[in-house]
C-alpha cells in the first residue's frame, strides 16, 4: 500500500489520497493520470493492468486500486 | 420529423397520452412502436440498417452471454483449471466482440465514408487515369449514433458490466429509442435498460420538470440557433469580402451557433424523455466555462467524449503497442514525457476519429487534429507553463485567472471552427488566410453581424444574454430546482416570457426531416 501511495503523491502531489474515496467520479482524476499510473503500476508491481479493468469503480480510491493490483497479482 | 416542428409535438401529446392509459406492463411496447413510426417517418428508406446491425449487436450479445454461462459450468466442473478455462473463454468472447464491432463498422464505413475513400482512390490513381465510381449511398438516419451506443453496449457485456438482452424487440428499443435515435445522447445500457422497460406511473414533476425542459431547449433551438445561424452563415459564404475581424466574430458566431443548436435540441429531447419518467444522459454541462481545451471535451457532448474514452481511449492507451512506446519514451525522451507517451498514442487515434465521425472529409480531419494538437501540446508543454506562471506570479485561484482561462479556452475552440464552418478544406484555408491578413476594420454594423435587421440583432443579443444567465446559474444548481421555489406568478411569468419569444422570433419547422446541426453527422 505505501508503494502505491507513493505513486499517487508522486503523480498528482496536491491531492490527499488517504482521505479521497471518489477519484474518478469526483474528477480528482483525470484518464491521463488513469493512463500515467497505470503504467507506473504496471512497472512496480509487474502486473498488466487489461482495458477491462478501466472502471470508476478500480480507481475511486487507494483501496481500490490495491484490491484491484492484488486480484491482477493473484490471477498471475 | 425533426423535433422542433408542430408535428412533433403532436406526436408527442397523442404519446403521453396512450402511454399513460397504457397498462403498465405493456408501456416499452408503445415506446418501440412510437420509436419504429418517428424513425420509420423520418428516414423511410433505410430502417433496413438499423435492423441490420440491432440484430448483429443482439446476436453477438446473447452469445457472449452464453460463453460466460459455458465457462462457469466448466470450472464448476474443473475447479482447479479455472484460471485457463477463463482465458480461453475470454479468447472466444473477444473474438465474438471483434467480429460484431467488425460487422457494424463495415456497414457504418460503407454507407458513410466509401465515398471519401473512393474520393482518395481515384486522387491516387489519377495518374493511370483510372475513375472508380464514387457510391452515392442514403446515409440512414442516426447511423454514427446507434452503431456506437450498439458498439458500447457490447463492449460492457464483454467487460462483465452488464447482462446481454436476449429479447430482441426490448434491445431495439433501447437502440431506436425516439430522442435519442437522431442526434444522441450516446446513452449507456446501465442506467437506460430499467428505465425503458419498467412502465412508469404519471408522476406530475416529470410532466413539469419535461415540459420546462422541452420549452427551453425550443428557445435555444428556435430563437437562439435559428437567428445566429443566417449570421455566422453569411460570414462563412461571403468571407472573402468580410474584414478578418469579421472572420474573427464568424468562428465565434459559429461556436454559439452549435451551441444553441445541439444543445437545445438535448434540452427538448431529454424534456420529452423526461414526460415519460425516462432521464437520458446529459450531454452538456455549460461547456463554455471549461478552463482548457480538455475540460471543453469533457463538458461538450459528454456522451461522445465518454464513449471515445472508455471504448477507444482506454483500451488503445493500455495496450501493448501503447506501454512499449511509452517504455521507449521514457528510455529516448525522459520520465515525464515517456509517462505521456501511451495517452499521446491513444489520443492521435481517438481524435483522427472523433475528426472522421463527425464527416468523412479532410476538413474535419484537421479539425480532429487540431483539438487533438491543443490536448496534446498543453500536456508536453505544462511544466513550461507552470514555470511561466510562476514567473508572472500568477494566481491560479483568482478570479481574474480563471476568466482568463476560460475565454482562452473559448476562442480557441471558436478558432477551431474554421474547418467544420467552411464549406469544404480549400475554403477553410482561404478562411484562415483572410482572417490573419485582413486588417481593415468593419465599415458598419452590418459587416460586424451580417444578413439581419438591427431590430432582430437586439432580439438575438436579449436571447443570448438570457441564455448565458441560465448556463451561470446552472452552472452553481439546477435552474428547474431554483424556479420550482419561486412564487406560481414567477415561474408562470417565465414560462410565457419563453413563450412570447419563441412565437415572436421563433423559427418553426414545418419538414419532417433535418432542421439540426448535429443530425448530419
Amino acid at each position: 500500500m505505501e508503494k502505491l501511495l507513493e505513486i499517487l503523491r508522486e503523480l498528482r502531489p496536491d491531492v490527499d489520497f488517504e482521505k479521497e474515496k471518489a477519484l474518478i467520479d469526483d474528477a480528482v482524476l483525470d484518464s491521463f493520470d488513469i493512463v500515467s499510473l497505470v503504467g507506473e503500476i504496471n512497472d512496480a508491481f509487474q502486473v498488466e493492468v487489461p482495458f477491462e479493468a478501466m472502471e470508476a469503480e478500480n480507481f475511486n480510491s487507494v483501496q481500490a486500486i490495491y484490491n484491484l493490483i492484488q486480484k491482477l497479482q493473484q490471477e498471475g | 420529423m425533426t423535433v422542433n416542428s408542430l408535428f412533433f409535438l403532436l406526436f408527442l401529446a397523442i404519446l403521453f397520452l396512450l402511454y399513460y392509459v397504457c397498462p403498465l406492463r405493456y408501456r416499452w411496447l408503445l415506446l418501440l412502436a412510437a420509436s419504429v413510426f418517428f424513425y420509420v417517418l423520418a428516414c423511410a428508406a433505410s430502417p433496413l440498417y438499423l435492423f441490420l446491425t440491432s440484430v448483429i449487436i443482439w446476436i453477438a450479445g446473447v452469445y457472449m452471454e452464453r460463453l460466460d454461462g459455458e465457462c462457469q459450468e466448466k470450472i464448476a466442473q474443473e475447479k482447479t483449471a479455472s484460471a485457463q478455462w477463463k482465458k480461453q473463454y475470454k479468447q472466444k468472447k473477444k473474438r465474438v466482440l471483434t467480429a460484431a464491432i467488425i460487422l457494424n463498422l463495415a456497414i457504418l464505413l460503407i454507407l458513410k465514408y466509401s465515398g471519401f475513400f473512393v474520393g482518395i482512390g481515384n486522387s491516387v490513381l489519377a495518374f493511370a487515369k483510372v475513375k472508380i465510381p464514387t457510391p452515392d449511398f442514403l446515409v440512414p438516419l442516426g447511423i454514427s449514433y446507434y452503431t456506437l451506443i450498439g458498439i458500447g453496449y457490447l463492449f460492457d457485456i464483454y467487460k462483465g458490466k452488464i447482462q446481454a438482452q436476449k429479447n430482441y424487440a426490448k434491445l431495439l428499443l433501447f437502440l431506436a429509442y425516439f430522442p435519442q435515435i437522431t442526434q444522441g445522447p450516446l446513452n449507456r445500457y446501465q442506467p437506460m435498460a430499467d428505465q425503458l422497460y419498467e412502465g412508469h406511473p404519471f408522476a406530475y414533476h416529470n410532466f413539469s420538470y419535461g415540459c420546462q425542459r422541452i420549452l427551453w431547449g425550443l428557445f435555444k433551438k428556435m430563437v437562439v440557433a435559428d437567428n445566429l445561424h443566417p449570421v455566422s452563415q453569411a460570414v462563412f459564404t461571403q468571407f472573402e469580402s468580410m474584414t478578418g475581424l469579421t472572420c474573427f466574430l464568424g468562428c465565434i458566431y459559429y461556436t454559439v451557433w452549435m451551441y444553441a443548436d445541439f444543445s437545445g435540441y438535448i434540452d427538448i429531447v431529454a424534456g420529452a424523455s423526461e414526460l415519460f419518467g425516462i432521464h437520458i444522459a446529459e450531454n452538456f454541462a455549460r461547456p463554455f466555462f471549461a478552463k482548457s481545451v480538455a475540460e471543453y471535451w469533457r463538458r461538450w457532448h459528454i456522451t461522445l467524449s465518454a464513449w471515445f474514452r472508455d471504448y477507444m481511449f482506454y483500451p488503445l492507451a493500455v495496450s501493448k503497442p501503447a506501454v512499449n512506446f511509452g517504455k521507449w519514451g521514457r528510455k529516448h525522451l525522459g520520465v515525464r514525457v515517456g509517462k505521456l507517451f501511451p495517452s499521446l498514442f491513444a489520443l492521435a487515434f481517438v481524435w483522427t476519429c472523433t475528426g472522421f465521425w463527425h464527416d468523412a472529409s479532410w476538413r474535419y480531419v484537421f479539425w480532429g487534429f487540431g483539438n487533438g494538437a491543443l490536448i496534446m501540446g498543453a500536456m508536453l508543454l505544462e511544466p513550461y507553463f507552470n514555470r511561466a506562471k510562476k514567473a508572472l506570479r500568477v494566481k491560479e485561484d483568482s478570479f481574474l485567472w480563471k476568466l482568463f482561462c476560460i475565454i482562452r479556452t473559448f476562442l480557441l475552440v471558436s478558432l477551431l471552427k474554421v474547418f467544420p464552418g467552411a464549406a469544404n478544406t480549400g475554403d477553410s484555408l482561404r478562411f484562415i488566410k483572410q482572417m490573419f491578413t485582413n486588417f481593415k476594420l468593419p465599415a458598419g454594423w452590418q459587416e460586424v453581424v451580417p444578413a439581419i435587421t438591427k431590430g432582430d440583432a437586439l432580439l438575438l443579443a436579449v436571447s443570448l444574454l438570457l441564455m448565458f444567465l441560465v448556463d451561470v446559474v446552472q452552472e452553481k444548481q439546477p435552474v428547474r430546482d431554483v424556479l420550482a421555489k419561486r412564487p406560481l406568478v414567477v415561474r408562470w411569468a417565465c414560462y410565457l416570457f419563453l413563450l412570447v419569444f419563441i412565437l415572436a422570433i421563433g423559427r418553426f419547422q414545418i419538414s419532417m426531416t433535418g432542421g439540426f446541426a448535429y443530425a448530419q453527422f
